[in-house]
């Protein structure tokens, strides 16, 4: 029930202010931060409930394995001869979704205090705020494809017109632009779900359905075995074979239905590749377009200049999540044998996003767009771990995208609080701010460290995980070879040079302003600033201090990931490569 | 001799009742030209109306008595093999029963802006329409699939130049023209077809084995010419050139109701002309011409309503596309891809007209269909506004709307048929369709662009919408556009309870 009331909770608040007229401005506010309150309450109950250690249940694909499990059939759909089709309603947490869960919550209610500064269409902005507040949140719980990809869609609109119309100057083309891109991806990801719902089939409801199987309770490994030998055998007919969109069946390469088009026995090949690598490719894309991921990153600056304030802190803190999370759990989780086999690639992309995002970082004048582009940077890192396939790289990935969820959120903030003082972002206008706002230049500067890098801080933990996968990984799998962390320490460099150049030319030397009208408005952080940067203060140096607040959630599920998926990977490899 | 008269009298005379719903519509166009010679004045088209829904609702129980009978007997051949009354059928002709009733409705909404003076001929063209529609969902001679068509046809040659202006005849006439070629081109077709096989029933299986016998050239040459009249009235590229200028010349209703119904007609004997030339092996890959037209249908469609301006032509091209996603499920060709087609142009139905619902209620606001003009709507009307960007959403294909559901199962048999037949233009459909989904959001957003983006220009003053049982018509449109996502196992339930024939190629 937890997780549904963390979905749903906005779409009720939701429903209610439809029906309030437009000028109610303070009520908005309040239901704004109550309802993301709400989510970040259930979402602390979650974590609560959540069982760690050992003897919990651990992995990622096997539905068991998945605590505060809610399962109900939703769509049945018999298509004749094609067998029947079921979508369910499946939430759940593993030890990979719930702190990016938690995080996300955080961010949300820190996006809905920052909110209060939306001067314009309220009523609308609220619709549209609680309605991707839902959808988010939903990505990161759904085990069921189809449900997944409808949140992970239903992202793009309200996300499209918050740009739109709160935006800056050139937010129409942003807008658009940003909408565009994901959907491109989306679309990848679409096509993949198809031929993966075509292929893989529900070994108990099959079975039952066949009367091989009783019910659901007698469903035990040996019954589930023989409904797949039948199937292999070719002794159920098509039109009783039960299809599913349920993400942990299709992780389980026993439930390919044999010479379907994404099953092993299968010698058909497409633009010269096995199918099977080919959705990997294609699911790769999809959502390296949303991590984003250079060549395909060039939506998200702009998309950042233009965005509000707590627009962009929800897009960087968590919109790029979402993207990293797809990887995890669907492009990885589905297709080990693509992610071993394309690992190399993954690693390139990684450091090229890594070296590439922080030259361009380097070069920024605006000071929100190269807070974008070290995100593009440090969003290569979680790339780069991925590509390891390591227990440390994996851990890394994870620890990176909740890092980094906090550390642009406070970025973000940053560069907003700027903003509203003096509607210019440009950093060569200010100098010297350190002396005139003492509490803010602290925040800016623990934010900065963090995010370079800074033992005891968050963003290090990350860093230093996955390069420590990222080189093991040359003896532990051969998967990657050396020389792309090598290259990708380079990226720790020039990550400081641009956050420590920032910081020098804005907040050190002698205080100066480009014009002399903004001096009245440069005070520090006020009450409601205060209370939006101290929880994630707080929470960036709680996990930069004692990383195990993170990684104890995350191993469990992670060292199953990395041992039963890569062996399943390699021995999935062995059968596509054998025709 | 005189015994196989009497006995052919008498099979015509039983089957007469087969056909009452027809029969209604027939004598529903005498009423409404009597009707509409005797009265005058405010009242007419109100009148007018009304009395096309009583006739619509008795057309409309007929039906449903039509398909009580056909639960019994899966399939009817009536009037000496002229007419083959089957489920597949009867769907078809429940749903354009549907889309005559929201016509009716979004007439009632629309008469202050269609012409005064022809309201007659207007509600006349309609019932024309209709009926060569539900004439066409049922032809199985390639005789009546003519007449059918040109019932259409002719009909639609007045929708043309319903305008009255030089601009409209002028389209008009060219709609003649193309028209008259295609039928002319067809009826040769049909000739040809008969001197191969001395006969005109396209689904008995002597006729395709007759053809299949015959070299290739010829057969292809026939079969090509009669095609090419079907895919004119579904507006399949290359023969879609007319329709942008009807669209943007007729009266909103009509349009709405032209742009699904005709279609759907042509598509269901296109479907059952595809699966009866795939029972027999031709030498001929059927798949692939019409998988590229498919394509080719999609790909037109969808970049040439990139560049327009007014929201009427803009449909008018999107309609373009809808028959090339339509004819995805078709040369999918297995019973899934029917049943996803099904599902498609019930979704097709209910977002255009909920689209063109909305343009038309729009359009006093508005003063013309120019897209500009809907700027800064969100903020005067939101709730209009919000309306038609569900439309045009469910029409991209985003979830959570019914344009989603019937999306994935149009793609979906076209995968499903790749995996099992292996034929490579069936997943070149799949990623030509999942593209043209990317071009479409550049045209459906702009009116809600405009809407919500751009303010209205200065010195305009913008009127409030306030049509409250419009509003409601449009909720009622939305509501069962996102039924159709969230529960399509209900409807898909109401098909297979219908239980109807796929006759195509056995998998």
């Amino acid at each position: 029930m937890i997780l549904s009331l963390i979905v749903f909770i906005p779409l009720v608040f939701l429903v209610v202010i439809l029906f309030v007229p437009p000028d109610k401005i303070r009520l908005f506010r309040t239901v704004g931060i109550v309802s993301s309150g709400l989510q970040l309450v259930f979402a602390i109950d979650a974590l609560l409930h959540f069982r760690t250690g050992p003897g919990a249940p651990s992995g990622i694909n096997k539905e068991s394995a998945f605590q505060l499990l809610e399962k109900t059939g939703w769509i049945h759909l018999s298509l004749g001869h094609a067998g029947s089709l079921n979508i369910d309603y499946i939430l759940g947490l593993d030890g990979i979704s719930i702190p990016l869960v938690i995080m996300s919550a955080l961010v949300i209610f820190i996006a809905a205090i920052s909110s209060l500064s939306i001067r314009k269409k309220i009523k609308g902005y609220y619709i549209l705020f609680l309605l991707l507040s839902s959808s988010v949140m939903g990505c990161f719980m759904a085990l069921d494809l189809f449900l997944f990809y409808i949140f992970f869609e239903f992202m793009l609109l309200p996300m499209y017109f918050l740009i739109g119309i709160w935006g800056g100057p050139r937010s129409e083309y942003a807008a658009i632009k940003f909408f565009l891109y994901t959907l491109l991806g989306s679309i990848l990801v679409f096509v993949v779900m198809i031929g993966l719902y075509l292929s893989t089939f529900d070994p108990v409801q099959t079975g039952m359905k066949a009367g091989l199987i009783v019910s659901e309770q007698q469903a035990t490994p040996a019954a589930v075995q023989a409904v797949r030998d039948s199937v292999d055998a070719g002794k159920i007919r098509e039109s009783e074979i039960m299809r599913t969109f349920n993400m942990v069946t299709m992780m389980d390469p026993g439930n390919f239905i044999p010479g379907s088009i994404l099953g092993f026995h299968q010698a058909k090949k497409i633009l010269g590749l096995s199918p099977r690598l080919l959705a990997f490719l294609l699911l790769f894309l999809g959502f390296a377009i949303k991590l984003p991921s250079v060549p395909l990153h060039t939506w998200l600056p702009d998309a950042h200049v233009e965005a509000p304030t707590p627009i962009s802190v929800i897009l960087a803190g968590i919109l790029l999540k979402t993207g990293g999370y797809g990887m995890i759990r669907i492009a990885y989780g589905i297709f080990p044998d693509g992610g071993i086999h394309f690992s190399c690639l993954v690693g390139v992309m990684g450091v090229i996003s890594i070296l590439y995002g922080a030259y361009n970082a380097l070069a920024m004048k605006d000071l929100k767009k190269m807070i974008a582009y070290s995100s593009v940077s440090h969003m290569g890192f979680v790339m780069l771990g991925l590509a390891s396939f390591t227990i440390e790289g994996i851990n890394g990935a994870v620890f990176m995208m909740v890092s980094h969820g906090i550390l642009s959120a406070m970025l973000f903030l940053i560069a907003g609080f700027i903003y509203d003082r003096t509607q210019d972002r440009m950093i060569e206008n200010y100098s010297g701010l350190a002396g005139k706002i003492p509490q803010f230049t602290a925040v800016v500067v623990v934010a900065f460290f963090a995010s370079l890098g800074l033992p005891g801080l968050s963003g290090f933990i990350g860093e230093f995980f996955v390069f420590l996968g990222s080189f093991q990984s040359h003896v532990v799998n051969q998967l990657i070879p050396r020389w792309i962390p090598v290259i990708a320490t380079a990226g720790i460099l020039l990550g400081a040079s641009y956050f420590l150049w920032t910081l020098q030319r804005m907040f050190f030397g002698k205080y100066w302003l480009r014009e002399q009208a903004w001096e009245p408005s440069m005070s520090d952080l006020d009450l409601r600033e205060k209370l939006m940067f101290l929880p994630l203060i707080a929470a960036c140096i709680a996990i930069g201090i004692m990383p195990s607040l993170v990684t104890h959630l995350t191993e469990n599920s992670v060292v199953t990931m990395v041992n039963d998926l890569y062996r399943t990977g390699l021995n999935n490899l062995h059968l596509i490569s054998g025709l | 001799m005189d015994f196989r008269i009497t006995h052919s009298l008498h099979d015509l005379i039983s089957d007469t009742k087969l056909i009452l719903p027809e029969i209604i519509l027939a004598i529903l166009v005498i009423v409404i030209l009597i009707t509409g010679v005797v009265t005058r004045g405010k009242s007419k088209s109100i009148l007018l109306s009304l009395i096309i829904f009583c006739g619509l609702i008795f057309s409309a129980i007929m039906l449903y008595f039509r398909l009580t009978d056909i639960m019994e007997l899966p399939e009817r051949i009536s009037f000496s093999g002229f007419l083959h009354i089957d489920s597949l059928a009867i769907i078809f002709q429940f749903l354009f029963m549907a889309g005559g009733f929201l016509f009716t409705i979004l007439s009632l909404a629309a008469r202050d802006t269609v012409g005064k003076d022809s309201e007659t001929e207007y509600y006349v063209i309609f019932l024309g329409i209709l009926l060569g529609s539900m004439f066409m969902a049922m032809a199985s001679n390639l005789l009546m699939v003519y007449i059918s068509i040109e019932l259409v046809s002719i009909s639609s040659y007045m929708l043309a130049s319903f305008g009255f202006n030089r601009k409209s005849i002028e389209s008009g006439m060219k709609y003649i023209l193309f028209g008259a070629v295609s039928s002319a081109v067809m009826l040769y077709g049909i000739s040809l077809l008969y001197g191969y096989t001395h006969s005109l029933d396209f689904l008995t299986s002597g006729f395709i084995d007759k053809l299949a016998a015959l070299p290739a050239l010829p057969v292809l040459t026939a079969l090509m010419m009669v095609m090419a009249g079907l895919l004119f009235k579904m507006a399949v590229v290359p023969f879609h050139i007319w329709t942008p200028d009807i669209y943007e010349g007729a009266p909103v209703p009509l349009i709405a109701f032209f742009s699904v119904v005709p279609k759907l007609g042509g598509l269901v004997i296109f479907a059952r002309f595809f699966y009866t030339l795939n029972q027999q092996p031709m030498g001929i890959d059927w798949q692939m011409i019409f998988g590229m037209l498919a394509i080719l249908t999609m790909f037109i469609g969808n970049l040439a309503a990139l560049w327009q301006k007014e929201a009427k032509r803009m449909m008018g091209y999107s309609s373009i596309a809808h028959a090339g996603y339509l004819l995805t499920g078709i040369v999918a060709l297995n019973a899934f891809g029917l049943l996803a087609v099904i599902v498609h142009a019930t979704v097709y139905l209910l977002m255009n007209f909920l689209v063109f619902l909305l343009i038309e209620l729009y359009y006093p606001v508005t003063g013309s269909t120019v897209i500009e003009n809907y700027a800064g709507q969100f903020r005067k009307s939101p709730a209009y506004a919000a309306l038609i960007l569900i439309g045009f959403i469910s029409l991209i294909g985003i979830p959570p709307t019914g344009g989603f559901s019937s999306k994935l199962l149009l793609f979906s048999s076209a995968w499903d048929g790749y995996s099992h037949q292996g034929s490579s233009i069936l997943l070149w459909l799949v990623i030509a369709g999942v593209l043209n989904t990317l071009i479409s959001v550049f045209y459906y957003l702009r009116i809600p662009y405009f809407m919500a983006f751009r303010e209205h220009g200065e010195g305009r003053h913008l009127s409030v919408l306030h049509r409250p049982f419009y509003l409601g018509v449009g909720i009622i449109l939305v509501l069962f556009i996102f039924i159709i996502f969230i529960r399509p196992d209900l409807l898909l339930h109401i098909l297979n309870k219908l239980n109807f024939v796929y006759r195509g190629m056995t998998q």
